[in-house]
């Protein structure tokens, strides 16, 4: 997954759905743990920015 | 230094666990991740009438933006509910001051405070959790306390490492974006206004609340994935098509953009733990329909602090001890919670012509008494006579206990 830091405004949503803990929350920004990721998804569908894209393997 | 609350998150939830523990003489250190506590604002800003009553909230005066008498909530067609008071029952504050203020209160009652603390994990002793690791400014800290006190939000981090909430389902997520605008056509500068409708806001509404007369927040909430756009994309669409949307914002100018996530799908099945408590949106404190989670957190996190002070002079911080805050604070939202997230699935259901036809019947007083998990009129049924979906809607707000 990718995240477009030009979009993210930082709500942590993403971070709160996702179920393998991949995604940080910092004061600035956030930051993924693509060993944890598996790409699922669940956090592009609640960005309220549309931040964020998977690419489906 | 070892503290009796060690507090992770400086918003009304933490500040006011901190307030109440610190007046029952407890040692207290708060610790957020922000640098600059209250910013990003992430919050509607409209405090009272749904939840805590303003004399339990006690509303810093300095935050108070302007005083609100009552709202319009418009059905997808655009037919207009509306309750109106004479005098003021909520506010709509600047989030900035007020969580600032409410952490000003807990320094002034003895609290210590580290900002830019962002907490990485809990330290367990014993099996029970006894403090928190946090980086800061580039440095690694250790602070012990009695009790922790997860008050950090949405994302809790708290939540997550103690296991009291791993993740958060995405239905139970509703996600948000919102613009401060000046300029804004305001009709009624004492007046909410609300706008329903699966194209408009599914599962969610738009809100313009009036921060002065020419001055709003503009914002949206919608079910986490459940429309064909994204908030934002939403929120634009009311900005620039919705008839009445186009006409309030028409010489807006955006002064503020913010997004957030509000965590509606009620509370955590539990929110103690041995030597942790959970307070706040972390804890799912917070009301399924309209979002507004500020009083709750406020009134919780008082129980909280408390409670946790009493259970540290007892000498006993176990999960059977603490879960008296529990108890107690479900005892006064409990029902109030797991009612209106019935009541949330059933208009997640409900057809956005069905909507409008009970925006024709329904007063402003009943939505209030609806929201408040309060019994409204037969008269309803009357009006509805005839209207097979629409008494079918009343019908499952009987079953509910919302309709006598």
């Amino acid at each position: 997954m990718k995240i477009n830091e030009e979009l993210c405004g930082v709500c942590s949503g993403c971070a709160s759905v996702c179920p393998r803990g991949a995604i940080s929350v910092f004061e600035r920004g956030l930051t993924v743990d693509l060993n944890l990721c598996n790409n699922c998804g669940v956090c592009a569908s609640v960005c309220p920015m549309g931040a964020i894209t998977v690419e489906k393997e | 230094m070892n503290y009796d609350l060690v507090i992770v998150g400086a918003g009304p939830g933490g500040t006011s666990t901190a307030i109440s523990a610190l007046k029952a003489g407890g040692k207290v250190m708060i610790l957020d991740r922000k640098t600059n506590v209250g910013v990003p604002v992430q919050c509607g800003e409209a405090i009272g009438k749904t939840g805590p009553s303003l004399a339990e909230i006690d509303v810093p005066k300095r935050a108070v933006m302007n005083p609100i008498r009552g709202f319009k909530i418009f059905s997808p067609n655009l037919t207009p509910v509306v309750y109106a008071k004479n005098e003021a029952e909520g506010f709509i504050v600047d989030r900035r001051v007020f969580d600032k203020e409410l952490l000003v209160r807990a320094c002034e009652l003895g609290a210590d405070v580290m900002v830019g603390a962002n907490v990485v994990d809990l330290v367990y002793e014993d099996g029970k959790v006894s403090g928190v690791v946090a980086r800061c400014f580039g440095e690694k800290v250790e602070v012990r306390g009695e009790v922790i006190v997860g008050a950090d939000g949405v994302n809790s981090t708290v939540a997550r490492i103690s296991g009291l909430r791993k993740f958060i389902k995405p239905r139970d997520l509703d996600t948000s974006a919102q613009f401060e605008m000046v300029g804004v056509n305001i009709e009624e500068v004492d007046l909410m206004e609300f706008y329903l409708g699966s194209k408009v806001a599914p599962r969610g509404y738009v809100w313009v609340f009036p921060k002065s007369e020419n001055r709003a927040n503009v914002g949206i909430g919608i079910g986490a994935g459940m429309g064909e756009k994204t908030a934002y994309g939403y929120l634009m669409d009311f900005i620039k098509n919705n008839p009445r949307g186009k006409e309030l914002c028409k010489d807006a100018k955006p002064i503020e953009f913010r997004v957030g996530a509000i965590p509606l799908g009620g509370p955590n099945p539990k929110n103690v733990a041995d030597g942790l408590m959970l307070v706040g949106d972390a804890a799912g404190q917070v009301h399924p329909i309209t979002g507004g989670g500020v009083g709750y957190a406020i009134v919780c996190g008082s129980i909280a602090g408390k409670v946790a002070m009493e259970c540290i002079e007892k000498g006993d911080v176990s999960e059977k001890a603490l879960s008296k805050y529990e108890s107690l604070w479900r005892e006064k939202y409990g029902h109030e919670f797991s009612q209106m997230l019935a009541l949330r699935n059933l208009l997640e259901e409900t057809d956005d012509e069905v909507l409008d036809d009970l925006a024709k019947i329904l007063t402003g007083e009943n939505v209030v008494d609806l929201t408040a998990g309060k019994k409204i009129g037969v008269v309803l049924r009357a009006a509805a006579k005839g209207n097979v979906k629409l008494l079918r809607l009343l019908n499952e707000l009987r079953k509910l206990q919302l309709i006598q």
